[in-house]
């Protein structure tokens, strides 16, 4: 269904207010619109004052429109509405330094900051030549300074993220081809300024950089850097590469707000290989070397492999006869995917709507967190009719563009791949193996002993804070509050003595299951308050959560001086899972808001410690075994 | 090619087809800052597979210049 930009258009200019405008975005192919285009829409949707997803700022010393709208149009394409401050040119130091900047008022939850070598080190950039080796190591210390300070600023006035892009070389290197031969050569000084870039804040979780050669390379560099305009009004980019960036920014988007989709499902026949088993056989279709398209589609398995590695789950949902797949998956050697690779396998004759939502009950996660991949037109509109929530994709004609698809995706987006996502799927298979033993025990107390969880809680530092941000942005179902908050947020929670941001990591005899789990507490004069408390799903059912509010209680109430523990309930869609939790745990429920928001509280005197039987904690000095 | 100018200076100079005559000019039009000017400028380059001299897009000024130049390359075109 394509929609019609003229249409968008005429019901901007009749009804701004009309929330329908937003579902109907979603269905334009936003990347065919010129840049006349995307500033009409741009201005008519800012007439309507959407609540955004996203305070984004840019700074920088060039002229940076029209690229915050480019991010616009196509963020609000892909459902985020974003709200965006441009500083004025070569102002991203006074952005920060001066007290009356309305940065402050805006409130950034991100800053891109773009700077150009013209306005950094005019000698760097014009007069390569005449400069000694000495100069130019000063320069270039000199320049990573700038960026130095200019984070170190923007680290402590702001709660930002940072995204930082860094410098595109020069299409010709000033030397010519000599530049090999100089002693520190122009090629060699902005690949040492870059690498020094990545490796000084590859642990910095509240910055990511950019790395815009890469990016430009996308469309091309050469087009992508216009003299012209840059003279003419200090822009660096031409039109042709905004889609680029925008795209770039908008995965460091979804990454900062965990976003992220959680499981792909997969079609089999001319999805995963060529041609239909049930006609051509297993040695007919094609998969593997030796073919141009069997090359291909293996390509594709690689491809969605490597998003496996990358903690998505895979799915198959394929209307064929199981017997059938299960003998290529066990007799064509060349297949790189493998039946482990897939936690659920949905391979029969139903509506794959049906099947969709079978797969998403199995593995207790939400249709929205789905992409489902299917090379059949008919199949992708019916699931696209029944289940809009799902991302459907339609393959195209030729398997030579699979893998390049998938790969360019930006849905899968995270910062940072932790030890729980590379054992994702592995977690998933311990798990359903428990359920096995569940459904054999004779009764639940049977069965959690027979478990033999250790858990071990400790307070949180800096090395857990990507895993932090996963569970507080990814954690949907039991989580008390569903307060969403980032990496900056996360390191002020560790630096702050009066907060106690503790995590809990589980193992038991079928192995370990990482960090499951948080709480958030603030004490505030003589009370304690519980601010987040989330558990992964797979964590829960057992008795862990009990066995974290003994803890709790037992630190703040039982051993500790403090009154009274306070805690709330924010209902949400997706958390009844935790409902119920917090008056099993002992609490009262003291006061519900219009909102549906429970408070509740529990006293020293009432407080008694829950049994959790077969849990077992550990001393908080014990390390996770890997 | 006037519907396909028209088509742009509507998107971006916020105005009505009909007032776009050839008297419309850059300092008395609201939306017809230097930002906006850019942006005319690359719309009408790409629709047109043109490339306009920096001197040129210093001294459009008016819908009418525009419309000048806009066929004045169209015709350069057509005789090559």
């Amino acid at each position: 269904m394509i929609v019609q930009l003229a249409d968008i258009k005429k019901r901007l200019k009749e009804n701004p207010e009309d929330e329908d405008i937003l579902h109907l975005l979603k269905d334009l192919d936003y990347r065919k619109l010129k840049g006349h285009e995307i500033e009409n829409l741009y201005r008519g949707l800012k007439k309507n004052d959407y609540n955004p997803d996203v305070n984004i700022a840019y700074l920088g010393n060039h002229t940076i429109e029209p690229l915050p709208r480019y991010v616009s149009v196509a963020s609000v394409a892909q459902g985020l509405v974003t709200k965006e401050y441009v500083g004025t040119y070569n102002q991203h130091f006074q952005a920060l330094l001066l007290p009356e900047s309305d940065l402050f008022d805006f409130n950034p939850d991100i800053i891109f900051l773009s700077l150009t070598m013209r306005q950094l080190s005019p000698k760097i950039y014009a007069s390569y030549l005449s400069l000694s080796d000495q100069e130019r190591k000063e320069e270039l210390d000199r320049v990573l300074k700038q960026f130095d300070d200019w984070i170190n600023t923007a680290e402590a006035k702001t709660d930002a993220n940072l995204i930082i892009s860094n410098i595109p070389r020069p299409i010709y290197n000033q030397a010519g081809l000599a530049d090999n031969m100089l002693s520190f050569g122009e090629r060699e000084f902005y690949t040492e300024l870059n690498s020094n870039l990545f490796r000084k804040y590859k642990k910095d979780s509240r910055v990511d950089i950019i790395d815009m050669d890469h990016v430009l390379s996308r469309t091309g560099r050469t087009g992508s850097l216009n003299q012209r305009m840059y003279h003419l009004a200090k822009m660096i980019w031409d039109e042709s590469c905004l889609y680029e960036i925008a795209e770039e920014i908008i995965r460091h988007m979804r990454a900062i707000k965990g976003i992220a989709k959680k499981c792909l499902v997969l079609d089999l026949d001319n999805t995963l290989w060529g041609g239909v088993v049930g006609e051509e056989g297993v040695n007919g279709i094609k998969i593997g070397a030796g073919d141009p398209a069997g090359e291909a589609y293996q390509e594709f398995q690689h491809a969605i492999k490597t998003l496996k590695e990358r903690g998505i789950i895979l799915a198959l949902c394929s209307k064929n006869n199981k017997e059938d797949v299960l003998e290529v998956f066990s007799r064509r050697e060349d297949m790189p995917l493998c039946l482990d690779d897939f936690l659920v396998l949905e391979v029969n004759w139903d509506n794959k709507h049906e099947n969709i939502k079978n797969i998403a009950n199995k593995l207790h996660i939400s249709t929205d967190s789905m992409v489902f991949i299917d090379d059949n037109p008919a199949e992708c509109d019916l699931v696209r009719k029944m289940l809009p929530e799902v991302h459907t994709i339609q393959l195209p004609d030729d398997p030579a563009e699979y893998a390049d698809l998938l790969r360019k995706l930006n849905l899968f987006e995270k910062s940072s791949i932790t030890e729980e996502d590379r054992n994702k799927t592995q977690l998933y298979k311990q798990n359903a193996k428990r359920v096995k033993i569940k459904d054999a025990a004779a009764n639940l107390e049977e069965y959690l002993e027979s478990l033999g969880t250790i858990i071990s809680i400790k307070k949180a530092d800096h090395e857990n804070i990507d895993r932090i941000h996963q569970l507080f942005s990814k954690t949907n179902q039991f989580n008390l509050t569903t307060i969403r908050y980032d990496q900056g947020n996360i390191i002020k929670f560790i630096n702050d003595n009066s907060i106690n941001i503790s995590i809990v990591s589980a193992r038991d005899n079928y192995g370990s299951m990482g960090i499951i789990g948080l709480y958030l507490v603030k004490t505030i004069e003589k009370k304690a308050v519980i601010d987040s408390f989330i558990m992964s799903c797979r964590a829960i059912g057992r008795g862990i959560e009990t066995a974290i509010m003994n803890k709790i209680k037992k630190e703040y109430l039982i051993k500790g001086t403090l009154d009274k523990l306070e805690a709330q309930f924010i209902p949400t869609r997706k958390n009844t899972p935790a409902r119920n939790y917090l008056s099993e745990q002992g609490f009262t429920r003291i006061h519900v808001n219009n909102n549906c928001e429970e408070m509740y509280c529990l006293d020293r005197k009432d407080t008694n410690l829950m049994p959790c039987p077969g849990i077992n904690i550990e001393d908080q000095t014990w390390k996770e075994t890997k | 090619m006037n519907k396909r100018l028209n088509y742009i200076l509507v998107d971006i100079l916020d105005l009505d087809e009909k007032e776009l005559l050839d008297e419309v000019k850059q300092n008395t039009t609201d939306n017809w800052d230097s930002m906006n000017h850019l942006r005319l400028i690359t719309a009408v380059e790409q629709e047109f597979d043109i490339k306009l001299s920096m001197t040129e897009i210093q001294s459009l000024d008016s819908v009418g210049k525009l419309r000048g130049i806009v066929k004045k390359y169209i015709k350069h075109n057509e005789c090559k």
